[in-house]
């Protein structure tokens, strides 16, 4: 084997326990110096502390990457500096004679085998315990969208509105129990039924209209479980569960994980992170406060989205996430594949205050032409598993009124109306602020917000969330 | 438009699934909506397969109706989307310069005010107070203004009190927020919203107040046609609403033409104040000229249907109806109002036998004291020069009864030489007064009027004091603050503890000036051996 020093003290535990080999090397401790025929290990003995000298071994002929030490010494280290300097002497070029191999050296290889055999059973072991646990939530799945199914074709079979209150109460349960089942997406529509039903009885809402928006979640309902069984089904089939379908993946509690994502090479380095805005809502269907942020990557030019869900029981107890007016100089940022906009987080960053001369250049990054901006949102919007709302990122040609109708026109003319999100509710309610600021926006400005598609004007409609000038954000949320 | 045949078989198929999928074989309006949209296909060939499915579900069995329904359904809001509109035919009017005010500031800085202001306890009023004392700007930052204007409504007095204390430091620019939020059908808290917008803006948002009358019910219907006194210009639409308007809305009608300066509204005030007897009240806190003249004449009329009874005592309704049209006095002056108080300096006598009968319960003041309140009432309401040369002309006619509004108003004005104008009233030997009966009576006017004086180591000297609102005629709390209070006062009018006209005060808090004094001055210097009474 080619020895180098280099090699030496890439597998040296420490420098120290290097340099106490060299000594031993140098003040011509070991004895005996061997080898087998093949090279492939080579033993000694080093006079040591103990009465008895220590044997010594360095073993390849198991592995030529990583080979096995083994010496009689206490020394905790591996390898120890006992194995250290019979390395020295190999860089050293001494001569080893060729001998049969001693017993203890059979016996470490013997040991080392077992290892060896012993961990790719423990790791066979653990794959089919985890395809088993995968067998076993793709037929809890399976059973889930099922059940579902069966609820939403007796719900509809009655009507959504003879929904009683026992039903709901049913409803509610099974939304539990899809929860349990790795279903999260179906739970949340179930959920979100079970509130508007909830409200209605308190009359809190518009009867008509919480109706619809049942009717349109056991839509979206429909189509998570058609698309989900035959995603199941399929994998079933194949045994495994692939990130090819990222909606689908989210939908069925796959929890995004930093190291597969880098795998897949789903990251980003060197980001430059500015966050356009941040919101804080509480969805009472899941009983979770989400707080979102969007951000501009200066180094890519795209929108991408922070997410931090917590359960409302544990608000008192955990830190939550907050405004950020800093640049952030990001060295590796993690990327879901999100749609319509990507999921990230970070796990180091570097804030520094935006200069003058970035401010400026943020309005740049935003789309010229509305044009192109919608026509990506109305695909977008037509996938009924995807959010429901799109962030967008445009040049103002002018913003004003239309018959009273706030308006937001680009450079080619082109108009969307700017309006509140329904679903986003009043907390977030924004159009009014941009319609008091003492600067109006102005031509060249960028309006970040939300492009959405209003059930009642059966129109694209944009739901602002920031003004950005060359001077400064001005965020109409937080 | 082309995509109304989409549009319609959508409602119709929502329609089906909340009626129930068993009714759908016979919803023949189901059906017409599929052939409309089958001829939808003709213009629009990708429309084709959407409306075969949506044909095959009117045949579809009853086991997988519902699927099918919904497959159609998704189908259709996903076509929808995906030829919806943006776009807004018409002129686009550049947006107005705004008044609010943005202030970076994270979340988590702005976020516990927000949660105060729209929630409930008693912590949230501290925070607001420490919030205004230390970061001023988060309270007028645009995010937090709707939240203050909602805390309008709110059923905690001192938190609303103190919301309306910050909406007078912020100004006009929380005027777009109180009208954003104004529901024409709302309650309390919708009609102090337009208060604070008549307050703040006055007669620049009457456009505002008269486009939202005609949708106003209930209270926010009473706060609209009140603060429609901000300009002259609604004079003949508060003619027309006093006429046909009742209850309270009616009074807020009449209020507010007290302030209209018009022949057509002071004659219809005159008719108003004979045929209604109640309604002076709907003067209280207006000081144009024609409520000041309207209350002369109430006056005039009261006192002397009152003077001309055979029996001076009054009832507790007679009682009541001289107090109304005294208070509806308060902070007003005009010629006519001043010549009945000189009229009634004169018939002070008769004026002060004018007090309740024995059914009465609760209260003792006579009719001159009455006046004589409302005299010191106006000086702190209204402290200008005809307010104070009329105080000055009945002080001099009646010291007994008007001193003390002469020397409230000239503490007021000039606290640092008040003292050497009235100070020489004050008869004092020694330690003890030793007066007589008109000494006596001045120094009690001189007492009643510095009783109004407070001292606080946060506001110093002041005068806190209570007047009417101009637009609601709710109690509203003001305050005036003194540069300095002639230490003079104290020596003349302090004496030590126990003496025998049962004047007791607490040396070691000289400062102490509070009401109670005026009882002990009850006690008469005749009554020999008679104790003071407990602190």
């Amino acid at each position: 084997m080619q020895i180098t020093e280099q090699w030496i003290l890439a597998h040296a535990p420490g420098p120290a326990v290097a340099e106490d080999g060299r000594a031993l090397s140098e003040a011509g401790c070991y004895t005996g110096l061997r080898r087998s025929a093949d090279g492939k290990t080579c033993w000694a003995e080093c006079a040591g502390s103990a009465r008895n000298p220590y044997s010594v071994s360095i073993d390849w002929a198991l592995s030529e990457e990583e080979p096995a030490y083994s010496c009689s010494c206490a020394s905790p280290h591996s390898p120890c500096k006992h194995v250290m300097g019979l390395m020295y002497e190999l860089l050293g070029g001494k001569t080893f004679f060729i001998d049969e191999l001693p017993s203890y050296v059979l016996k470490v290889r013997a040991r080392h085998a077992t290892e060896t055999e012993r961990a790719a059973e423990r790791l066979k072991r653990a794959r089919r315990h985890d395809a088993v646990m995968r067998d076993q939530k793709l037929e809890r799945q399976i059973a889930g969208i099922e059940k579902a199914e069966s609820f939403s074709e007796e719900l509809l079979r009655g009507g959504v509105a003879a929904l009683s209150d026992r039903a709901a109460q049913t409803m509610r349960r099974l939304a539990v129990e899809l929860g349990n089942s790795a279903l999260p997406g179906a739970r949340d529509l179930l959920e979100h039924i079970a509130l508007l039903e909830y409200r209605m009885r308190q009359d809190e809402g518009d009867a008509a209209q919480c109706h619809a928006d049942m009717v349109r979640d056991l839509a979206a309902l429909r189509a998570l479980t058609a698309q989900a069984r035959r995603y199941l089904d399929e994998q079933r089939r194949l045994g495994s569960y692939p990130l090819e379908n990222p909606v689908l993946y989210e939908q069925l509690g796959g929890e995004w994980n930093a190291d597969e994502l880098q795998e897949l090479g789903s990251c980003r380095k060197n980001a430059r992170l500015v966050q356009l805005s941040f919101d804080v809502t509480v969805d009472e269907a899941r009983r979770v406060n989400v707080e979102r942020g969007f951000w501009l990557d200066l180094a890519q030019g795209d929108i991408v989205q922070t997410r931090n869900v917590r359960s409302l029981k544990e608000l008192k107890y955990t830190t939550g996430e907050d405004s950020c007016f800093d640049l952030l100089e990001v060295p590796l940022l993690n990327e879901a594949p999100t749609q319509p906009c990507r999921l990230v987080w970070w796990d180091a960053a570097s804030p520094h205050a935006l200069t003058e001369e970035e401010r400026a250049t943020l309005p740049s990054f935003a789309s010229w032409s509305l044009a192109g901006v919608l026509d990506a949102a109305r695909v977008t919007l037509s996938k009924p598993l995807l959010p429901g709302a799109v962030p967008a990122f445009v040049r103002i040609g002018a913003v004003g009124r239309v018959g009273g109708t706030p308006v937001l026109e680009d450079g080619d003319g082109a108009r969307i109306v700017l309006r509140d999100r329904r679903e986003d509710g009043e907390a977030l309610a924004s159009v009014f602020r941009l319609t008091v600021l003492p600067r109006p926006p102005a031509k060249d400005d960028a309006l970040f917000g939300l492009v959405f598609y209003d059930e009642e004007d059966r129109r694209l409609c944009l739901h602002p969330y920031s003004l950005v000038t060359a001077e400064e954000i001005i965020r109409l949320q937080f | 438009m082309e995509l109304d045949a989409l549009y319609n078989l959508k409602q119709r198929l929502i329609e089906v699934a909340i009626a129930g999928t068993d009714s759908m074989p016979k919803n023949l309006a189901l059906r017409g909506a599929v052939i409309l949209f089958s001829q939808l296909t003709e213009e629009r060939r990708a429309f084709a397969p959407l409306a075969a499915e949506a044909r095959s579900l009117l045949s579809a069995p009853a086991e997988s109706r519902s699927a099918r329904l919904m497959d159609v359904l998704g189908m259709l809001i996903s076509a929808e989307r995906a030829c919806a509109p943006s776009d807004l035919a018409g002129a686009l009017e550049p947006l107005p310069p705004g008044v609010g005010s943005y202030v970076p500031t994270a979340y988590s800085q702005l976020q516990p005010l927000i949660s105060a202001l729209g929630s409930s306890g008693s912590a949230r009023l501290t925070i607001l107070e420490d919030a205004w004392a230390e970061r001023p700007e988060y309270v007028s930052d645009f995010r937090v203004l709707p939240c203050l204007a909602d805390a309008l409504g709110d059923p905690n007095e001192e938190f609303e009190e103190f919301s309306s204390f910050l909406l007078t430091k912020l100004g006009k620019r929380v005027v777009p927020f109180l009208k954003e939020g104004f529901d024409p059908d709302g309650k309390r808290a919708s009609a102090r919203r337009v208060y604070w917008v008549a307050r703040l803006s006055g007669a620049e948002e009457n456009e505002w107040l008269r486009s939202v009358l005609p949708e106003s019910r209930r209270e926010a219907r009473e706060a609209v046609i009140a603060a429609l006194g901000v300009s002259q210009d609604n004079a003949p639409l508060l003619l027309e609403l006093c006429q046909n308007e009742s209850g309270k809305c009616a009074d807020a009608a009449l209020r507010a033409l007290a302030h209209m300066e018009d022949e057509d509204s002071r004659a219809f005030w005159a008719e108003e104040l004979e045929r209604r007897p109640d309604c002076p009240p709907c003067l209280e806190g207006v000081d144009s000229p024609l409520a000041a003249d309207m209350a002369a004449r109430a006056l005039r009329d009261v006192l002397s249907e009152a003077l001309a009874r055979e029996k001076p005592e009054c009832n507790q309704a007679q009682l009541l109806t001289i107090a109304h049209v005294i208070f509806a006095a308060y902070g007003k002056c005009s010629d006519a109002l001043r010549e009945e108080l000189l009229r009634c300096a004169e018939q002070i006598d008769a004026l002060e036998k004018l007090r309740p009968d024995r059914t009465v319960r609760h209260w003792d003041l006579s009719a001159a004291e009455m006046l004589e309140k409302c005299l010191l009432e106006t000086v702190l309401w209204n402290p200008c020069e005809a307010v104070t040369a009329l105080a000055d002309e009945l002080a001099a006619r009646c010291p007994g009864h008007f001193l003390g509004a002469s020397v409230l108003a000239e503490v007021i004005a000039h606290p640092e030489s008040a003292f050497d104008r009235f100070g020489k009233l004050i008869v004092k030997n020694g330690l003890l007064h030793r007066e007589n009966a008109a000494e006596r009576a001045n120094r009690i006017q001189i007492m009643r009027a510095l009783a109004a004086v407070y001292y606080d180591s946060e506001d110093g000297w002041h005068i806190p004091f209570s007047r009417k609102d101009a637009i609601t005629g709710a109690p509203v709390g003001q305050v005036y603050h003194l540069a300095s209070f002639d230490p003079r006062w104290a020596e003349a009018l302090w004496n030590p503890k126990v003496n025998q006209d049962g004047t007791v005060f607490d040396l070691e808090n000289p400062w102490s000036m509070t009401k109670q004094m005026l009882r002990r001055e009850d006690l008469t210097p005749q009554e020999e051996g008679a104790q003071p009474p407990a602190e």
